[in-house]
């Protein structure tokens, strides 16, 4: 195989680089908060098991293992050329990570008591609601228009894609939630789950069309 | 649609990564673009056919 043709093979695979080091991310930041939750149910229980600190050790090197990981894929990607619109939508999406990393940390700082209350349903006081819905509705979406209007059509396509499945996902379960709940099945629909669940999707086809 | 993309990329030696920098997209829109799993805009599919200096039936084949 000549050298042309092992770039080729290297620049075609599926699983590339890039795409290895975002999930590889992505897992680290789902173990920090996965080791946040219980090291802070473990202090409110006071009491500390062997077991605890297996699993907290234990979750400790997974994400330092994910995180190494990520860092090594992220080096080797960047040494790329890369065009003006991929910088800067690279550029928007840390901007974007920073801004959500920040609206969640306010929410579970100052929206009550329980570090959890980003997760429940619990009332918020009228400031906490105020200062997350001006990021939310009007942050994140000045931030998609900027993104939209330096992203190359390729993501474009790949974002609209997501958001096409994303929508018939929505438009199919919230009905068929309802009439499962009228008839007493299941419980009543929590719209941010709803939410949660189109997001991932939205963003997992977003990736795979994009990288894939 | 099938296209020369690759060919003429590897004629002129350039990476993925280099004819992405001279179209001003990502490195996946390339590839993307070569292995037809994106059919280019036609402002996209001119900038292509500039940058080549070629008309651009001569890069693009519908099959028809």
């Amino acid at each position: 195989m000549t050298d042309n043709e092992t770039q080729n093979v290297d620049e075609n695979s599926p699983l590339n680089d890039r795409l290895l080091a975002i999930l590889a991310g992505i897992a680290a930041l789902f173990i920090f908060g996965a080791l946040t939750g219980y090291t802070a149910q473990v202090v409110e229980d006071g009491n500390l098991r062997a077991i605890d600190g297996a699993i907290v050790f234990g979750l400790i090197i997974a994400m330092v293992l994910a995180g190494s990981f990520a860092w090594s894929k992220w080096r080797k990607v960047a040494a790329e050329p890369e065009a003006t619109s991929a910088r800067k939508s690279r550029n928007i999406y840390i901007g974007a990570t920073i801004l959500g990393g920040f609206l969640g940390a306010f929410i579970m700082v100052a929206g009550g008591p329980d570090l959890d209350t980003m997760f429940s349903n619990d009332p918020i006081s009228g400031a906490v609601a105020v200062i997350s819905i001006m990021i939310w509705a009007i942050g994140a979406p000045l931030i998609t228009i900027i993104w939209w209007r330096v992203t190359d059509e390729h993501e474009i396509a790949a974002y609209s894609k997501g958001g096409l499945l994303a929508f018939h996902l929505y438009v199919f379960l919230v009905p068929s939630w309802w009439m499962a709940a009228r008839a007493g099945w299941i419980p009543q629909q929590d719209p941010m789950i709803i939410w949660a669940v189109t997001m991932v999707l939205w963003s997992v086809a977003w990736l795979y069309k994009k990288y894939a | 649609m099938n296209n020369r993309l690759k060919v003429l990329r590897a004629e002129r030696d350039w990476s993925q990564a280099e004819l992405a920098v001279r179209l001003d997209v990502s490195r996946q829109a390339v590839n993307a673009i070569e292995t037809g799993k994106h059919d280019p805009s036609l402002p996209l599919a001119f900038r292509l056919a500039r940058l080549f200096d070629m008309q651009i039936e001569e890069i693009f084949d519908d099959g028809q």
